[in-house]
């Protein structure tokens, strides 16, 4: 027994002292556990990308751009607006995945004194949580981000949200100005380090620093003056308050992203598993065309549109099978919806052959390496002639609609007619003349004498965000009712849920199963409950 | 007194008189009975006499006795014998002895040895015997159906398949469940290293099935251990064993397939004629066509070409007979052939043993191309120098399998590293299943034929099987090596030191590869219109995946043992340091595009191939200490600690402590009426109470042994790195520095009874385990930034009764039967588990919606799934009043269990002079399965289910319709659309379609897992080849026969899904249809 003591002894001593550090391996060698704002910056805006590019696009549908194909069967969620909980799981998580970034973006670069990094997760977070917000409404943000403290994050009124979305995006313009006086003394290499990682206005190093935060100063006035907007409807926010925020944005004097700067995101996507333009990659893979080309197809309600004003933007939003020289599509949900033989896949480049035409770089589909879009500058030119016509900014709202729909025929590369110059292609169409045969209604085409001027602008605005950007196009719908039901209408499916496209999407499920107590109760059908800006 | 010891003296004269008149010289050679081998050391000795002599190590002895004198055998572990030599050649086969059952010694915690009735825990043992009978190549399966409380499952078939051991149940929600392996006393945590084991090496099998038991092994041993002990040689005569099995394997069992019905998916209007009714497609793999008319039907196309080679000008056509090919999808599988050749070769001194084995196990699979090859060589010996022991082992293994890959389709993608990438394709089993049964599948044997190649392939949707074979293979290289030493040292007789030296080493290279498709321009073109895989896909470039990864396991013990007794009390206690470390490290490459076909280099990538790297490392070190006190030989008290530290936890929780105490009570030693009867001849009860720990957080956090499971990484995001722009970003779980080891609590009651002098004997045990703190990922709103945290919650309890019976049913000089039975009884549930439930696997398969969970208040793991909606009054099926139709109740709901909670196992043993007949049947029952893939024999309309109502319009049985607010039997609405026409039929539309609970059925089956029939070549056939000691000739059988019930008309219900993992309950076309083996072995003892 003394023997055994003696031994356990010793062993204790031996090996009491180096137990410590024998057990000190649990170092994570895989992956790193702290990182520099920049890399987690690249990260967040090809997460935007993905957001912006692919979430939530069953909203095509709504929005006529897309519909089923004949050679699929019927989804009674999206066409006969059978919404459920959990159709929107996955897109919910992607975009506070997203806003995760842009947190920790914020608070670290705060932390160390980076104003460039704290400015672009202001204006992102600005971004994503309107979308929320245009899209559930009331959702979790003052609280959120904090697994430890709050594992169930409440929920912040809407309209509140809105209102401290307006003041970061004020808080990101201090930012980005001081952020132009840090550069000025910056070392090089923390240049050249930022300009890589900004992938939206870095375009590869070299830019002026001054010019970048310009430029994103300009994108966050865009993003504001978007979301007073959305805000116009009468009653929901008062008119000083309006005036006052305008004249924050005039103050700065960067005004808002004009033809030529889009906010596109491009890390350098490329033909490659993974890596290729979130777009593309949902239509095709590298090696062989995807299936989801054949899942959706051509929406007659936009093809009307196009053919009614001659508008060669059809066939560039939509491809292969052209039916004489013209996209052929289906109304969503159309019991005898046309099969793929003949209807016109998503993505197109012009019937090209036919008109004699050579066109790179066409469609909303170019090719795997292309920019993502964020808020392109078509989008910001409408946004202005919105607000120029509606009498908030100076300058003339035929000039901003005029300039959009030229850069939609740009982004488009849409020359098929004339000169091949898109832009010739586009001053034909706004004149009325159409490009590719005689228009048979102008009403929502030309703007100089226009009935209903503010109409034109949403209606256009609507045909050049086609499979764009459907989550802004769905808001201006629900707030201001345009594209009048002469143009888009509910699918054609033979029942539904109400006569009517839907205004919200359900909270999603997984916050009913993790974060119930806290999900707000929408009265059923809660597809129809209104965001706050929706007065209509 | 003088006149006594003249007498004594008158005696001892006679007798030495005797002795000098009629003494010779007999000789022999003393074998074993049970074995033939000759045993050395057997002390031989004239009766009477004082003195004697012992066996040479050839068994041989030489001993003088007077004539009529009776010569006394006696060895330990046999049964002595008395003879009268009739002549001087006296040869002798001693019987072992049949041990009282408390003195059975078992090899406890740490190869330590006791003595059975000191065990005050439930503790079994396989005899090698039994558990090679049936000539398993991987011990796991051959201990099933012969332990209680042990469930061992073959979770799938195929050339090298996995296999689920669990004793007593689930205990960890996501976290291990299976027992502990211990080799040697050396502890290898993952008990399918089994599989790298050569049966014929081992020389016991222990299981400790409770925590009380297994305690002193720390976390690991949270869920039993099984100690295996291997062979290092005897002091016996040297022997050389030769032995060759060999199997065939035979496909057993196939779903239940329809026989009258071929293609016709019904997608268009076209395929329908004036009658309204369908006209056969033959491009079509899903079977809705009409009744077969015998018909010829066209198939398939291949293009006659025009001079140019490219232009082309018309196409052959194959026709086929409109008709039933007899076993066309049976005979794709052939007849598996598996030959095992093992050779050993054993040997000793007084000082030291020796032992050789090696084995060749080669298996050409019932899947054409399928075969493997697995040759273990073993080294391993003992010595002894003095006080000094020594003993080691050295094993290698390698197992080369080369099997099948998936197959590619129609929506077949690419990107990310694994099963998200280029193994996106179909299972095998799924496109042979897919085969309408008018096809003559057997036809397209040559993928490179004229209507067996991609382009001319009957199936506008589907693989040809056999390119699946040629161009989709998968090769894992295992390379497994195993060494221990041992070194002791006695102090003093009681008092020892040991130190226990183990390493393990697993080295795998694994290449998946599949060739790329140009499909041809007419194919592209689609002259069918079907819309097939060459249009949508149009090329499917060549891809290869390479794995290579390393694991090694490091073990010391150091300890002492302590053995004396003091009186009437005996002391046996043990103390020891244990110290192990585990590092894995894996590279993982992946390109989707190779430059050349058939060039699979990760060299020939076309842009940047996919990568990964993932090393772990983890360390522990324990004190641990054992004592047992016995008073006289019917009370043992033992209590056993363990002080563990993990490197895997925050220093703060790093440090817990295993107690354990049990008693055992043998009470037919201490009540003196007890004493020495013959009716129960032995009673023993016992009683332990354990605390274990377990650290589990290596399922839930995706990485081996938990480690790195406190601090919160950041990943890259899918694409990055992007040229040289890198991206990080939080990952979806949301690591937690506080967390713990799941802690389980256990009772353990039981008893044993022996009959008869031991010709009955009866085990039975209750235990309770409550396990806390189980170590999950729970779900948290995505508006954290993450959407999973790592959290301890839940507490789950086992309890269950084991039952193990054996009995001497004859034992007569030429018969004897044993017979065996062990029956365990289990119930399990969670009776906490905040937030209410877990989704424990990833959905199942065939788009069948539900999965397996984790549910409070339930059983663990249980099926959940969705039902028709049914009238809540009278539990029947609602249709549409038009349409005939059941609607799916988008509320899932909780069907069974799928864990069985009762299980019997018979062995049966009867000897007939050289004849032995042995034979396993289990029985399990009480629990649930979901069959997934009968939704999708039911879409493609292969299934049996499927033309049930020859395909016509059917009233839903016992169904009810909506008339006036009320439900109502349906007597008259008949389903709509009893085929497919037009696409909307109701058996893919309805049936086929994502509807869980039809296909849930019971699990319950009889197997008849193992027979033998050996017959002992008799010594006489054997005297004319003397260096022949011993053969045998055995014909042998493993899975014979399964008996399940009606309604599981698909597979084997010890299938899953989940392979060795936790969410058992379904299984899929995933798997390859159960097979049974049948051979023959013959060994032969030189």
């Amino acid at each position: 027994m003394m023997k055994k003591t003696i031994i356990l002894l010793f062993i204790t001593t031996v090996f009491a002292s180096g137990c410590k550090k024998y057990l000190d391996v649990n170092n994570n060698p895989n992956q790193p556990t702290v990182v520099t704002p920049n890399v987690v910056l690249s990260a967040g805006l090809t997460g935007s990308a993905v957001a912006v590019g692919i979430d939530f696009n069953a909203v095509n549908r709504y929005m006529g751009f897309w519909s089923r194909s004949g050679n699929y069967v019927a989804d009674a969620v999206n066409e006969q607006y059978q919404f459920n909980n959990s159709m929107t799981d996955a897109d919910f998580a992607e975009e506070y995945t997203v806003l995760n970034r842009y947190h920790y973006i914020e608070t670290a670069g705060t932390i160390n004194g980076l104003p460039f990094y704290v400015g672009v997760a202001k204006t992102m977070e600005a971004l994503h949580f309107s979308r929320l917000v245009d899209i559930y409404g009331n959702v979790p943000y003052s609280q959120a981000f904090n697994p430890v403290k709050y594992e169930k994050p409440k929920y912040d009124d809407a309209a509140t949200i809105y209102g401290e979305l307006i003041t970061k995006l004020d808080s990101a313009v201090t930012v980005f100005q001081a952020a132009a006086t840090y550069y000025k003394s910056a070392p090089k290499t923390q240049i050249t380090t930022d300009d890589q990682y900004d992938l939206i206005f870095g375009r590869g190093a070299g830019v002026a620093p001054a010019l970048r935060m310009t430029e994103w100063i300009q994108l966050a006035n865009t993003i504001k003056l978007m979301l007073l907007l959305h805000e116009a409807a009468p009653g929901v926010i008062t008119d000083a308050y309006r005036t006052a925020e305008i004249a924050k944005i005039t103050a700065n004097g960067a005004g808002y992203l004009p033809a030529g700067l889009s906010a596109a995101v491009n890390p350098g996507y490329s033909n490659t598993s993974n890596k290729q333009n979130p777009f593309y990659a949902f239509f095709e893979t590298p090696t062989a065309a995807n299936v989801a080309l054949g899942e959706f197809r051509a929406n007659s309600y936009a093809i009307g549109f196009y053919n009614m004003g001659s508008d060669e933007r059809g066939n560039f939003f939509y491809g292969a099978p052209y039916t004489n020289g013209l996209p052929q599509g289906n109304y969503d949900g159309d019991p005898n919806s046309l099969t793929n033989t003949v209807t016109s896949q998503i993505g197109g480049d012009g019937d090209q052959a036919a008109y004699g035409a050579t066109l790179a770089n066409a469609g909303t589909l170019k090719s795997s390496a292309q920019d993502q879009l964020i808020i392109s500058d078509f989008e910001s030119l409408f946004i202005q002639a919105e607000a120029a016509q509606r009498g908030w900014i100076t300058g003339s709202a035929a000039t901003f609609y005029k300039e959009a729909v030229e850069q939609s025929f740009r982004y488009l590369n849409a020359g098929l007619y004339g000169t091949g110059d898109p832009k010739d292609d586009a001053d034909d169409y706004l004149a009325g003349n159409g490009n590719l045969t005689s228009p048979t209604n102008t009403d929502y085409v030309v703007f100089a004498g226009a009935k209903d001027p503010l109409g034109v602008i949403m209606t256009q605005k609507w045909a050049s965000l086609n499979s764009i950007n459907p989550i802004s196009v769905w808001t201006d719908y629900r707030r201001t009712g345009y594209p009048v039901s002469s143009i888009l209408s509910i699918s054609h499916s033979t029942t539904h849920v109400k006569n009517a496209i839907p205004t919200r999407y359900l909270y999603p499920q997984s916050e009913l199963n993790t974060n119930s107590a806290n999900v707000p109760v929408i009265t059923a059908p809660a597809q129809y409950g209104l965001i706050f800006w929706d007065k209509n | 007194m003088k006149k006594l010891l003249l007498v004594s003296l008158c005696f001892l004269m006679l007798s030495i008189t005797q002795v000098f008149a009629q003494n010779r010289t007999v000789t022999g050679t003393v074998t074993a009975k049970d074995d033939g081998l000759p045993i050395p050391g057997v002390t031989v000795r004239v009766k009477g006499s004082a003195g004697g002599v012992v066996t040479n190590s050839a068994g041989k002895y030489s001993i003088t006795a007077p004539a009529g004198a009776i010569l006394q055998f006696t060895f330990i572990g046999y049964n002595a014998q008395a003879v009268t030599p009739k002549g001087t050649v006296q040869n002798v086969a001693l019987e072992p002895a049949s041990t009282a059952l408390g003195e059975v010694v078992v090899t406890g915690a740490l190869g330590v040895k006791k003595e059975a009735k000191e065990l005050g825990y439930s503790v079994a043992t396989v005899s090698t015997k039994e558990l090679t009978q049936a000539k398993v190549t991987d011990v796991a399966t051959g201990l099933a159906g012969k332990v209680s409380g042990l469930q061992v499952n073959l979770t799938d078939n195929g050339v090298d398949p996995q296999v689920r051991i669990v004793l007593r149940g689930n205990r960890s929600i996501t976290g291990n469940n299976e027992p502990l392996l211990v080799i040697d006393g050396v502890p290898i945590e993952d008990p399918n290293y089994l599989n790298a084991l050569n049966p014929e090496d081992i020389e016991s099998t222990t299981i400790l099935k409770g925590a009380a038991a297994a305690g002193i092994y720390g976390s690991k041993a949270s869920n039993g251990v099984l100690i295996i002990t291997t062979k290092h040689g005897s002091k016996v005569a040297p022997s050389i064993t030769v032995s060759n099995t060999t199997y065939l394997q035979e496909l057993s069992y196939l779903p239940k397939l329809q026989t009258q019905f071929g293609g016709y998916g019904g997608e268009g209007g076209s395929y329908v004629n004036a009658n309204g009714t369908v006209n056969p497609v033959g491009y079509e793999n899903e079977a809705y066509g009409p009744a077969f008319d015998g018909r010829p039907l066209l198939i398939a196309l291949s293009p006659i070409f025009a001079a140019d080679g490219t232009t082309v000008t018309g196409y052959d056509s194959l026709y086929t007979p409109y008709s039933y090919k007899k076993n066309a999808t049976r005979d794709f599988y052939r007849t598996g052939l598996q030959n095992q050749l093992s050779a050993s070769y054993s040997a000793g001194t007084d000082h030291g043993t020796f032992y050789l084995g090696a084995q060749d196990v080669s298996t050409n699979g019932i899947v054409p191309d399928d075969h493997s090859r697995r040759d273990n060589l073993t080294i391993a010996g003992s010595q002894d120098y003095g006080n000094f022991h020594a003993d080691y082992k050295v094993s290698y293994d390698q197992n080369n399998v080369n099997t099948f890959g998936n197959s590619y389709n129609q929506a077949s993608t690419s990107g990310g590293l694994g099963a998200a990438g280029v193994f996106s394709g179909r299972p095998l089993f799924f496109e042979v299943l897919n085969t309408p049964p008018d096809i003559p599948l057997q036809d397209f044997k040559d993928p490179t034929s004229q209507y067996g190649n991609p382009n001319s392939y009957y199936s506008a949707y589907s693989t040809n099987p056999y390119w699946t074979i040629a161009n989709s293979r998968d090769k894992r290289n295992t390379y497994n090596l195993l060494g221990t030493l041992n070194l002791s040292y006695k102090i003093t007789p009681w008092l020892s030191v040991a130190d226990r030296v183990g390493v393990t080493q697993t080295t795998e290279q694994y290449k998946y590869t599949r060739a790329g498709i140009t499909f041809a321009p007419w194919a592209i073109a689609d002259p069918q219109g079907a819309g097939n895989v060459a249009s949508s896909q149009g090329y499917l470039a060549p891809a290869e995946f390479d794995e290579t990864y390393f694991e090694q396991r490091l073990n010391n013990d150091f300890y002492a043992t302590f053995n004396k007794k003091f009186g009437d009390i005996s002391v046996n206690a043990l103390a020891g340091f244990n110290m192990e470390q585990s590092y894995q490290r894996n590279i993982q490459l992946e390109g989707d595009a190779l430059q050349f076909p058939n060039d699979y280099n990760i060299g020939s990538v076309l842009g940047v191939p996919d990568y990964g790297e993932g090393s772990y490392t983890q360390r522990g070190y324990s004190f641990y200490e054992q004592a047992t006190v016995g008073y006289k030989d019917f009370v043992y008290l033992t209590g056993t600690n363990r002080d563990e530290w993990n490197s895997v936890l925050d220093p703060a929780h790093n440090h817990f402590e295993y107690p354990s105490v049990s008693a055992s009570y043998i009470f037919t030693n201490n009540i003196s009426a007890l004493k020495d009867n013959k009716i129960l001849s032995y009673g023993k009860l016992t009683a332990a109470y354990s605390k274990v720990a377990n650290i589990n957080i290596g399922g839930t956090n995706g990485n081996p042994y938990g480690a790195y499971s406190l601090v919160n990484p950041f990943v890259p995001p899918s694409g990055y790195p992007f040229g040289s722009i890198g991206g990080y970003s939080q990952s979806s779980l949301y690591l937690n520095p506080d967390i713990q080891p799941e802690k389980t609590s256990e009772w353990e009651f039981g008893t044993e009874l022996g009959f008869l002098d031991g010709r009955i004997s009866l085990k039975a045990d209750y235990y309770q385990s409550k396990t806390s703190n189980e170590s999950l990922t729970a779900d948290v709103s995505a508006a954290t930034g993450f959407t999973q945290k790592l959290v301890n919650v839940g507490l789950v309890t086992n309890t269950g009764e084991e039952f193990d019976l054996n009995v001497i049913a004859i034992k007569s000089r030429s018969v004897t039967w044993n017979i065996g039975a062990t029956y365990s009884h289990y119930h399990n549930i969670i009776n906490q588990l905040p937030g209410g439930e877990v989704e424990i696997n990833q959905g199942f398969g065939d788009g069948v919606s539900g999965g397996i969970y984790a549910i409070q208040g339930q059983s663990y793991p249980v099926i959940k799934t969705t039902d028709w909606l049914r009238d809540p009054a009278t539990g029947k099926v609602i249709v549409d009043p038009t349409t005939g139709r059941p609607t799916i109740d988008p509320t899932e709901k909780v069907y069974g269990n799928t864990s069985p909670t009762q299980m019997l196992g018979l062995t049966s043993s009867v000897s007939y002079k050289n004849f032995t007949l042995s034979v396993v049947m289990d029985y399990r029952g009480g629990y649930d399965v979901l069959n997934a893939n009968g939704a999708n024999l039911n879409f493609e309309g292969i299934g049996a289910q499927s033309a049930e109502n020859g395909r016509q319009r059917f009233i839903y049985p016992n169904s009810v319709v909506s008339e006036g607010g009320k439900y109502v039997n349906n007597t008259s609405v008949a389903v709509n659309n009893g085929g497919n026409i037009q696409g909307n039929g109701f058996w893919p539309d309805v049936y086929g379609n994502g509807i869980g609970s039809i296909y849930v059925t019971s699990a319950a089956f009889w197997k008849l897992r193992e027979a033998s029939l050996t017959y002992d070549v008799p010594k006489s056939f054997l005297a004319s080849v003397p260096f022949i000691k011993r053969a045998s000739l055995s014909l042998i059988g493993r899975n014979l026969l399964m008996f399940t019930p009606k309604s599981n008309i698909f597979s084997d219900p010890e299938f899953s899904d989940a392979g060795n993992g936790n969410a058992t309950g379904a299984t899929s076309d995933a798997q390859m249809p159960p097979t049974r083996f049948y051979g023959a072995n013959l060994t032969v003892t030189f």
